[in-house]
């Protein structure tokens, strides 16, 4: 098989499928070794971004999927109204922080660093999908400990999850060095 | 000092501290803690909390600044037992410190929100399967619509057996929750939302739309649906779960 029909069946893999896909299905589908993929995947990555084509193939962790451009949003915007999610309340968006940030980690813990109860904006969190149950500490009353989801890494556009510290890391650090 | 009650929304008892210690523009690792102490309570007195739970939380904060306040002022007993002398506001920097990294960081993760929100997807489709197909609305004209004003009519009057003698007097509707909770149900398909407004046809009355709304309230409860609401006073649509 040749690289461009290759790519083609990528393409139509992830278009048919709307959600993300991971990389492991789409080896299966193809019945190829991740090696041999990925690279494909990776130029056509670039190739979409290169012609600044209206769809991009964006990653998170390990899975892949089309978006349009939040560039475009404007004209898209104009033609019909998108069904757009409402966007996180600031108690949501502070405890979704400390989550992404101190994973895996107990509500207790996170209501401890706000001073509130978070009980509501993690149950808010759950049900966008932006955080879920990774395991339960092995101490009394065994309480749940959160984590966040590929759908986290999507709704901020980040690649994975080892970006993630970098991120919040280079502003902690900048905060740091502005307030000693 | 004056100090004017703004009616601002705080996250929490730290948002509040911070918010105070930027406005009198001080050192956080130097509070003048008898300052932000009297500050903040006025602040707690500003407010009518409903919520006990809230009010809880800003209540334990307080308790914890005159705490500090009072060890600061008491002479510092000679305890042996101490190690060195600690500053009674270094444990509550401290949690002030941590808060408000994230708090920082919550910053960088809206702007994030804002730029990423803007992408959008394609619905998951397994393959088109279940895509429908809008119902088509038949070309109606003003003769079709008299036809079957007319058609209504005569059944009526077969029925009754009166000469267009329509009941004058309307009786009041009866409207139950539980009909409406079925309602909802029988309207909502899977992925296809709905918009509150667009579970009444015509001229709801109050009592309709109150049921309605309690009929939403208990699906909520019982998790059948989902709700969502962009701004205030927008549309509600509601989702089957």
């Amino acid at each position: 098989m040749d690289k461009t029909e290759l790519k083609g069946i990528i393409e139509a893999i992830l278009f048919s499928a709307g959600d993300p896909v991971s990389l492991k299905d789409i080896c299966y589908a193809l019945d190829m070794d991740q090696k041999e993929i990925l690279p494909v995947i990776k130029e056509m990555k670039d190739l979409y971004n290169f012609e600044r084509r209206g769809l991009q193939l964006i990653e998170a962790d390990g899975h892949y999927q089309f978006s349009t451009r939040p560039e475009h949003y404007g004209y898209i915007q104009k033609m019909h109204s998108p069904h757009r999610k409402p966007g996180l309340s600031p108690a949501s968006l502070e405890t979704l922080a400390i989550i992404a940030y101190k994973q895996p980690i107990t509500r207790a813990e996170v209501d401890a660093i706000r001073g509130v109860q978070s009980d509501t904006a993690i149950s808010t969190l759950i049900e966008r999908k932006l955080i879920q149950e990774v395991d339960r500490l092995d101490t009394v009353g065994r309480p749940i400990l959160y984590g966040t989801t590929i759908e986290f890494l999507k709704y901020f556009g980040i690649g994975n999850v080892e970006e993630l510290p970098e991120i919040l890391e280079e502003q902690i650090t900048y905060l740091d060095e502005n307030t000693r | 000092m004056s100090y004017s009650v703004k009616l601002e929304v705080f996250e929490g008892p730290f948002d509040l501290l911070f918010h105070l210690i930027e406005k009198n523009e001080v050192d956080i690792y130097d509070i003048p803690i008898a300052v932000i102490t009297r500050q903040y309570l006025q602040y707690l007195d500003g407010l009518r909390f409903f919520d006990i739970e809230i009010a809880s939380e800003f209540l334990v904060m307080a308790a914890t600044l005159l705490h500090i306040k009072s060890k600061m002022l008491l002479p510092n007993p000679k305890d042996e037992t101490m190690e060195e002398d600690e500053d009674p506001r270094q444990q509550l920097v401290e949690r002030l410190m941590e808060y408000k990294k994230y708090k920082e960081v919550t910053g960088e993760l809206k702007k994030r929100e804002e730029i990423f929100l803007k992408r959008l997807f394609r619905e998951p489709s397994a393959a088109g399967i279940d895509g429908h197909q809008e119902p088509v609305i038949p070309d109606i004209g003003l003769a079709e619509l008299h036809r079957a004003f007319e058609e209504a009519m005569k059944k009526y009057r077969e029925l009754y057996n009166s000469d267009y003698d329509l009941k004058k007097s309307l009786e009041k509707e009866r409207v139950s929750v539980t009909e409406k909770i079925k309602h909802i149900i029988k309207v909502l398909k899977p992925g296809r939302p709905v918009k509150f407004d667009k579970l009444f046809e015509g001229f709801p009355t109050r009592e309709t739309v109150v049921a309605t709304f309690l009929a939403l309230l208990e699906l909520i409860k019982e998790r059948k649906v989902l709700i969502e609401q962009e701004s205030n006073f927008g549309d509600i649509i509601i989702r089957k779960r």
